[in-house]
């Protein structure tokens, strides 16, 4: 069956266990957030997901292939990875920045296509960076440079969606069309999505399927409204939270 | 039909910057054939082909040489440093600085004090210098690689590679000045072989690194936002390494040891147009070649008939620009910061 499925995966990082026996099944253009307190392996998992670190033991599969078999490049073209951090080179243009996405369409010669370029103003206009496009990266505000990352990563045109902390350095405003985008992409763009993300609120509001991780396991995962109770956030987060005011 | 210019706008500027140092360069480059211990006029120049005077082909002649092997050489040596800035995405490194010029100089000296003379032979041994010096200066710091460290550790291998070098000449059984160059950078020893063998690399390997300039902007990224976008970074960094090598390899066997030239090129080439490699490239290339030629008449005329090696004149001219990087670097206004 198509999508992503891990399974067995341990992961250890200077002999300490960062992962222990995750099994996990992605179904494809559903909404899937990743929720846990810091340190608990949630970054790693994602990572290993995108093929950024190598398996140490467990497999991976995309599409029912093992991940190690694809090329860098063609598992480039169905999987895009949004990092936590990245440094942006401050002279290019937008624009010019968002067109090295489409790296894993080209070959070693050739030039921009039509094709790419109707790729590359497509993620432009879909992320709202339109007027921005001439300016060089670096006089672009925080949120702004967010959203020229999460542009570079639509322009790789890829089925699969890996974000990192996307919200990172966002105002309210922001992080809301950031939802709004995020959410637009999976039901009318058809996108599988793998976000990692800090507010319960916007969980709720974004997921239909939330994994809740806890010290290197998988502690529960379902329905956002399952998942998220005040039982599993007191054994997960070690605090109480009121949730009475969340709306569903 | 889609205005692609209107979204790159600086292949305007790059055009116009090419079109300039290609200028500068044939004019310096015809300058160059006219000036030297015996003047030639531009008609003489003009009617070579049908003149039969034979000393004048024969200096003219001599100086083309010369000339194509300045110009070569040092867009080569640029090049390859920009190559190598790029994949470390270290403003600083330069071939004399990691000390890819010095082991390629040493290996070419020794050869040819006890064993053979053979251009073609110290191609090779070139190449493989400046790949060992990098491998070299690349694996001792493999723990802790700062910009520092790199540089560093360059500068020391640099430093004993020479050392070593200077003994084996100092030593040499024949005339001293036939070795000179690889200490100085200059153009004294040019003979007929070593230009053919230059300028036929030239040829065969600049165009095709100008052509993988536009697939190498992706590496002045992050090494895991390369990794997402499906960059096989191990694969770039091997075939952009080797393509480095050959062209620093094959300047050593051109103009010997050229110091700061190397650092400044790709800098210089940086400042006027941002950090996009595919633009770069060329320009470093220009740059060097264009900067490498002027040294040289320089040399060849200010006290002729006496010369100053052309790698003592690039020194003098590279410092303050090397200098001024520098400066610009530590006050942040670097692209690399």
């Amino acid at each position: 069956m198509n999508g992503i499925k891990v399974s067995h995966l341990t992961y250890h990082y200077h002999k300490k266990c960062i992962l222990r026996d995750i099994n996990l099944l992605i179904p494809l253009q559903q909404m899937i957030c990743l929720i846990g307190p810091n340190g608990s392996g949630k970054s790693t998992l994602l990572k290993l997901m995108g093929g950024l670190l190598s398996l140490q033991s467990g497999t991976v599969t995309l599409d029912n292939i093992s991940l190690h078999s694809y090329s860098r490049k063609s598992l480039a073209k169905k999987l895009a990875f949004l990092p936590q951090q990245c440094q942006i080179p401050p002279s290019l243009l937008v624009r010019e920045y968002v067109a090295l996405g489409r790296f894993c369409h080209q070959s070693w010669f050739s030039k921009l296509s039509y094709q790419d370029h109707f790729a590359i103003d497509e993620a432009i206009a879909l992320t709202g960076l339109n007027l921005l496009a001439r300016e060089p990266v670096s006089a672009l505000s925080a949120g702004q440079q967010q959203r020229a990352r999460l542009a570079l990563m639509l322009t790789q045109q890829a089925h699969y969606l890996l974000l990192d902390e996307p919200m990172t350095g966002l105002d309210f405003k922001q992080q809301r069309n950031m939802l709004k985008l995020l959410s637009d992409l999976q039901k009318n763009h058809g996108k599988t999505i793998i976000v990692i993300l800090h507010d319960l609120h916007q969980v709720m509001e974004i997921a239909n399927e939330v994994v809740l991780l806890n010290d290197s396991r998988i502690l529960t995962q379902g329905h956002p409204r399952d998942v998220i109770c005040k039982d599993n956030v007191l054994k997960a987060f070690d605090c109480e939270y009121d949730f009475s005011f969340v709306c569903v | 039909m889609m205005n692609v210019e209107h979204h790159f706008p600086f292949q305007k500027k790059f055009n116009r910057l090419v079109i300039g140092f290609t200028t500068l360069l044939s004019v310096i480059f015809i300058a160059s054939l006219m000036l030297g211990i015996i003047p030639i006029g531009l008609d003489e120049l003009f009617h070579y082909f049908s003149s039969s005077d034979t000393s004048i082909h024969f200096t003219i002649s001599l100086r083309f040489q010369r000339e194509i092997i300045a110009l070569c050489c040092g867009g080569m040596l640029a090049l390859g440093s920009a190559i190598i800035q790029g994949l470390t995405r270290n403003p600083m490194v330069a071939p004399d600085l990691t000390g890819m010029t010095s082991v390629g100089c040493l290996f070419v000296v020794v050869c040819e004090m006890i064993w053979i003379k053979s251009p073609v032979l110290n191609l090779f041994l070139g190449v493989a210098g400046a790949f060992l010096g990098f491998l070299l200066c690349f694996s001792l710091t493999s723990r802790i690689r700062n910009r520092l460290t790199v540089i560093l550790t360059g500068i020391s291998i640099s430093f004993t590679a020479n050392a070593i070098m200077q003994l084996f000449i100092l030593h040499a059984k024949e005339d001293i000045a036939n070795y000179l160059h690889f200490i100085t950078g200059s153009l004294y020893a040019v003979n007929g072989i070593s230009v053919w063998i230059v300028f036929v690399i030239t040829l065969m390997i600049v165009p095709l690194v100008f052509m993988l300039g536009r697939r190498f902007s992706v590496v002045s990224l992050d090494d895991q936002t390369c990794y997402s976008l499906g960059v096989p970074l191990q694969k770039y960094w091997i075939t952009y390494f080797f393509l480095a090598s050959l062209l620093v390899g094959t300047s050593i066997i051109g103009v010997g040891h050229l110091g700061f030239l190397g650092i400044i090129s790709p800098n210089m080439a940086r400042m006027l147009i941002g950090n996009r490699p595919q633009y770069i490239f060329p320009l470093s290339f220009l740059i060097g070649g264009f900067t490498y030629l002027l040294a040289d008449t320089i040399g060849r005329c200010i006290i002729s008939p006496a010369e100053i090696p052309a790698g003592i004149i690039t020194n003098m001219m590279s410092a303050p620009v090397f200098l001024y990087i520098l400066f610009r670097y530590y006050r942040g206004q670097h692209e690399w910061n």
